[in-house]
């Protein structure tokens, strides 16, 4: 887990660790609300979203929760916590 | 694999769409980005009993080697090309080529459009290699007197003897004497007993390369045919380089000189070079620490009080040399890390019909959070009794194939292999089903067992196995996964038909939950169908007693 402040309006970046790097496509994140906001925020913690709903089932069962592949209010409040806004 | 590789050239690095990702940024506040490798973490100690390149014998744990370069292979067209290229590098005096088979057919074509497996030898030869093979002598298994409603055509099972014969006729070097082809049709098992060992071992150019797993030469791994339902098999092979290939060695080594019939052989054609090849090795090529497990019967405890020997073996005590009591130090790596899991098991096996394993995975349960288990259907089975007895371990468990319906936390998934894109459902026939061949054990995403022995009592206590317990500590620069890790993402990615970015992340198991029309997985439900045969009820294994599982593959 990496945490960065990031400033300004990037859309592309490289983070860096040893010697991987991984590069970055940044997006303006979304409100957590939406599919495209909750999408992002699980890609952030490492749910690639290929389909939103898998990933969404990946994270709830990862964390103890109602695996429906639909968010939730519980859902919701734990990826809040996780992620971090 | 057609999909699910997640690098064929780095099968530990992270899937690239981990690595070219999309970030979604907040400006001006902390963000937060999981990183998708696999920590460094050194539990070797956790994971193996026994220590590094120990000399004790069984039933000591065998040594544990670091230092390997292991290679997951998966299916029969992946393994095959691996062989094949294995066997090119043997093409000169001083190399050998040492195979070890329940069944070898010498016409199969590793790679498609080039010479056949029988062909590549006699070239080795050509080239000044020794060749040696011991294949177990199929015909000596009685299965057709004992219950010919399953195998009614006895020719069907005398696949070793022509390529024995085939082996032992290669035309040898014309000067260098001891390169030449020599074979062995086994019989050297216990009763009703079987060599169940898939090993290759090539010393060539690149050194020495060892395989084993549950790949056996069969053109039923890479092709449809009509006599194995459920063809091409699924199935998955490894390929080592480092200490651990010398133990794969050493196998073929010591069944070599207990076998009646070598000694004859060493003194017409040359003794085996592979006995000069001693440790250590060259350079550690690889970061795997690798514990080869094998199973061998237990001759002493099968003579009987009138003189009747367990085993043929050249000393004429009955049992083998190394083993008096048998080896059962594969079921030993299997159960040792059931023990250790604390947060999934996932089994791929061909038969799950072992009590010990059942209980022992029975206890362990409380302490992990899902226990998912891939098996052919049983319609595909040639084990007589294939219901009861998977029911007898299903039940002891508590398995429930509908629970996980109303249950989100159901911790047991039994699965089958249907076709792609078809409704999940209990099949009208087998022959559009996926066999699976393989037996392999994945704890964690940590520990991978990968070998020939089935969860039966032939494979943990009868006949012979060969099973590889691969560990690593995965490494923070640069990036990786643990081999156990990498190898789970590629079969998930082929069984799930997914892409296998998705199923990184320790949550993937919920995929196994709700079997989707686009995967290739169903739910296999005990209750769902029944044996034409009955009277085979399941029995504890008691190492020495009487054969419970008389028949195997």
């Amino acid at each position: 887990m990496v945490s960065q402040v990031v400033g300004g309006n990037p859309t592309s970046g490289t983070l860096t660790l040893g010697m991987s790097s991984f590069n970055l496509a940044i997006q303006p994140l979304a409100a957590i609300d939406t599919e495209e906001g909750y999408a992002a925020r699980l890609n952030n913690l490492g749910y690639y979203a290929d389909v939103a709903a898998n990933a969404l089932m990946r994270f709830q069962s990862a964390n103890n929760l109602d695996v429906s592949g639909k968010m939730d209010d519980d859902t919701q409040a734990k990826l809040k916590e996780i992620h971090g806004h | 694999m057609a999909n699910g590789d997640p690098g064929s050239s780095n099968p530990l690095s992270s899937p690239s769409e981990l690595i070219n990702r999309k970030a979604g940024i907040a400006a001006n506040v902390v963000n937060t980005l999981e990183v998708s490798c696999d920590p460094h973490e050194d539990n070797s100690a956790l994971w193996f009993q026994g220590s590094v390149n120990s000399t004790d014998m069984p039933p000591s744990p065998p040594p544990i080697r670091k230092g390997n370069l292991v290679t997951s292979l998966v299916n029969g067209e992946e393994t095959f090309a691996s062989m094949f290229a294995a066997i090119q590098t043997a093409n000169a005096n001083g190399h050998f080529i040492y195979m070890l088979n329940w069944w070898s057919d010498l016409t199969v074509s590793l790679v498609f459009g080039n010479p056949n497996l029988g062909a590549l030898l006699s070239s080795a030869v050509a080239a000044g290699v020794q060749v040696r093979a011991m294949l177990w002598d199929q015909a000596n298994l009685p299965r057709f007197s004992l219950l010919p409603q399953f195998w009614p055509d006895p020719s069907a099972f005398q696949q070793n003897t022509a390529q024995v014969t085939q082996i032992n006729a290669i035309t040898p070097h014309p000067s260098i004497k001891d390169a030449n082809g020599g074979a062995i049709l086994d019989n050297n098992t216990l009763a009703v007993g079987s060599h169940h060992q898939k090993i290759l071992v090539v010393n060539g150019s690149s050194g020495l390369i060892g395989f084993c797993g549950g790949v056996d030469f069969n053109p039923d791994r890479i092709h449809h045919l009509d006599r194995q339902p459920g063809s091409p098999m699924h199935d998955v092979h490894c390929r080592i380089q480092g200490t651990a290939a010398w133990d794969l060695l050493n196998i073929f080594l010591q069944r070599w000189s207990d076998h009646p019939s070598s000694a004859a052989i060493d003194s017409a054609k040359g003794a085996l070079r592979g006995d000069t090849v001693g440790l250590p090795l060259p350079p550690d090529p690889g970061t795997q620490y690798v514990q080869i497990g094998r199973t061998f019967g237990n001759g002493s405890g099968h003579i009987s009080g009138s003189g009747v020997v367990g085993i043929k073996s050249k000393s004429g005590n009955g049992w083998y040399s190394w083993a008096p009591n048998g080896e059962q130090t594969a079921q030993g790596i299997i159960f040792h890390a059931i023990e250790q899991a604390k947060k999934f098991i996932y089994i791929q096996d061909q038969y799950l019909i072992s009590m010990d394993a059942s209980n022992k995975l029975k206890a362990q349960l409380p302490n992990i959070d899902r226990l998912i288990i891939l098996i052919p259907h049983p319609n595909l089975s040639d084990l007589p009794n294939v219901w009861c007895r998977q029911k007898a371990f299903l039940d002891n468990l508590g398995y429930d194939a509908s629970a996980v319906l109303t249950d989100k936390k159901y911790k047991i998934l039994v699965r089958y292999l249907k076709p792609l894109g078809a409704a999940p459902g209990p099949p009208d026939s087998g022959s559009v089903l996926t066999y699976v061949h393989s037996k392999i054990w994945i704890m964690d995403d940590r520990f991978a067992v990968i070998g020939s022995a089935n969860c039966n009592n032939r494979g943990y206590n009868h006949d012979s196995e060969v099973v590889a317990g691969i560990y690593d500590e995965s490494q923070d620069t640069p990036c990786t996964m643990h081999f156990a890790h990498a190898l789970r993402i590629r079969l998930w990615a082929w069984h799930l038909s997914m892409s296998p970015a998705a199923l990184f992340d320790p949550g993937a198991d919920s995929h196994w939950m709700y079997p989707f029309v686009s995967s290739r997985i169903a739910t296999f439900d005990q209750n769902a169908g029944q044996d034409p045969l009955v009277g085979m009820a399941p029995t504890p294994n008691t190492g020495i007693g009487p054969l419970t599982d008389p028949f195997g593959g």
